[in-house]
């Protein structure tokens, strides 16, 4: 059996992680992650739910060591955690924050190690090892898992940390993303384990926070962030140094906005384009270009059933839900999402699952979600709204009983209570329909 | 429902203009009810766009590290009093 270490391109006494005044070397994360897969329970799956990065990432680490399979749900609503565990029932949790969960899923607690016990042995993971399940929101109202196998995963992070230079020099990546999300996973806990840099273990969120744990650093630091947080770190009037290289991916980035984050926070803004069936596949200079090049081994095909992702790790080419021009096997430029995909806030998901969820909700009869056309609003990001035919409910209660179903980035805003959806004659929604119902509830002639 | 201060009513206005909340009438927002409504009414981008807006008006900065950020958020009034007490400008 092929193996890969745990851990690569780091010295024993390397820093690995810290947060505030703590400092993790790499042979203590090798001790901890020995010390952590003691505590884990016996069973085949764990859906990880660990805020705190280094924690996360020791859990996860701890799993491999064990075994046990990482599953990642989309979001931690209760609907999608119950529904992950529907089809996973042999699993346990892991979590650092309070959860709502359907059935009597074991719960495991685990803190970071307090005494250093000597492990050092690094371990050696099976290429073939299945470490991880991501799950997409699926057209059908179940999420779709995608496996992740050990080798795969490694083979991936090092096309990126040749893409991104990441081998030429020390970097500190600090991270605004989840670590369950699939651009998080890669660049958050991936990154550290087989790259060499070293993470920062806490999740900054605000501007403040963000530009206090640059400020710990000592070393070039590499910015993990979204289009959201950047949009906030720009105006945020702080002081920017310390910062290497600025990665955006979860929505495009506008080049205004690029700009922007380049002139304040003075460091060149790249984008990565992924997705969680693939992960990511390219990368750009936001103010140089708008072609995606994709990573070196990675390339696209044309076939009948749309364009496809090929490259040796992937076991089988995957379809990408984008609408995209091919200039080349290894170029292409993005012309948006396509059909039924959306995305909000770097969330993906489909209208036609969203609009299951609603009409699954008793007190509706029925309801359309929609989404409105960006009408150039720099300033606020565009929401979904929703046409909802509820006689017996108010827009609060069905809002409340949704908020258990979807992400909260999915709610609609506002939620149009409607006497009757425009079904044409053929008993069809149209997107035109949906658009004129809009406008006109907008403009006030409402209900 | 209680009456909105001065400031709440700034501060009810500056929530309806940074999140585009089209439907909400900055009047109507209960002083003490929850504004993310059971935890989850408006989200964390909402609490980023506030923060953005907040720190543009008010000059001055959150940290989610900040042990009451949780309580900062709950209400309008909550949030109010926070801003009365950390404003620069």
């Amino acid at each position: 059996m092929r193996t890969i270490p745990l851990t690569r391109h780091h010295g024993e006494h390397d820093l690995f992680a810290w947060f505030e005044q703590q400092r993790i070397s790499h042979a203590q994360f090798i001790d901890h992650v020995h010390q952590v897969a003691a505590q884990l329970h016996d069973k085949p799956f764990v859906i990880n739910l660990v805020e705190n990065r280094y924690l996360f990432i020791l859990t996860f680490a701890a799993a491999l060591l064990r075994q046990q399979i990482s599953l990642l749900p989309p979001s931690r609503t209760p609907a999608d955690v119950n529904g992950v565990i529907q089809n996973y029932p042999d699993c346990y949790c892991l979590a650092d924050q309070a959860l709502e969960l359907d059935t009597p899923t074991p719960r495991c607690q685990v803190k970071i190690p307090s005494q250093h016990l000597g492990h050092t042995s690094v371990p050696d993971i099976g290429e073939n090892q299945l470490a991880a399940i991501t799950f997409t929101s699926g057209s059908t109202g179940t999420p779709q898992p995608h496996t992740k196998y050990w080798g795969d995963l490694a083979y991936a992070t090092d096309a990126a940390a040749q893409r991104f230079g990441l081998y030429d020099k020390t970097h500190r990546i600090i991270a605004t993303v989840p670590p369950q999300h699939m651009y998080g996973f890669e660049t958050s806990v991936l990154y550290p384990l087989l790259t060499g840099c070293a993470i920062y273990g806490g999740r900054p969120f605000y501007p403040a926070d963000i530009n206090h744990a640059v400020n710990t650093c000592d070393q070039p630091v590499l910015l993990i962030t979204t289009p959201v947080h950047l949009r906030a770190c720009t105006a945020a009037g702080l002081e920017w140094k310390h910062i290497e290289l600025i990665i955006s991916a979860t929505a495009p980035l506008d080049r205004t906005l690029a700009r922007q984050a380049q002139e304040t926070m003075h460091a060149p803004v790249k984008e990565i384009f992924g997705c969680t069936e693939a992960g990511s596949i390219a990368s750009r200079e936001t103010l140089a270009t708008d072609t995606w090049r994709m990573y070196p081994e990675f390339t696209l095909r044309q076939d009948k059933s749309g364009i496809q992702v090929v490259a040796a790790h992937l076991r089988e080419p995957v379809t990408l839900h984008d609408n995209i021009e091919l200039l080349n096997e290894h170029e292409f430029i993005h012309l948006g999402r396509s059909g039924d995909m959306i995305n909000i806030a770097g969330k993906r998901g489909s209208l036609s699952d969203l609009n299951l969820k609603l009409q699954e909700l008793e007190m509706v009869e029925a309801g359309a979600f929609f989404l409105p056309e960006d009408e150039g609003r720099q300033q606020t990001l565009t929401r979904l709204t929703a046409f909802v035919v509820a006689p017996e409910a108010d827009e609060k209660e069905i809002l409340s009983a949704l908020s258990q179903k979807v992400d909260p980035v999915f709610l609609p805003r506002p939620l149009y209570k409607v006497n009757r959806l425009p079904y044409n004659e053929t008993g069809k929604l149209t997107l035109r329909a949906l658009r004129e119902l809009h406008l006109k509830l907008r403009n006030g002639e409402r209900r | 429902m209680s009456e909105q201060t001065a400031t709440e009513k700034e501060v009810a206005q500056l929530i309806v203009e940074a999140l585009n909340l089209e439907d909400v009438d900055a009047g109507d927002i209960e002083p003490e009810a929850p504004l993310f409504r059971e935890g989850l009414g408006l989200d964390s981008i909402d609490a980023l766009e506030i923060s953005m807006a907040v720190t543009q008006k008010y000059g001055f900065q959150f940290r989610s590290d900040n042990p009451d950020i949780v309580r900062i958020f709950s209400s309008l009034r909550t949030l109010a009093e926070h801003i009365q007490q950390n404003r620069k400008s």
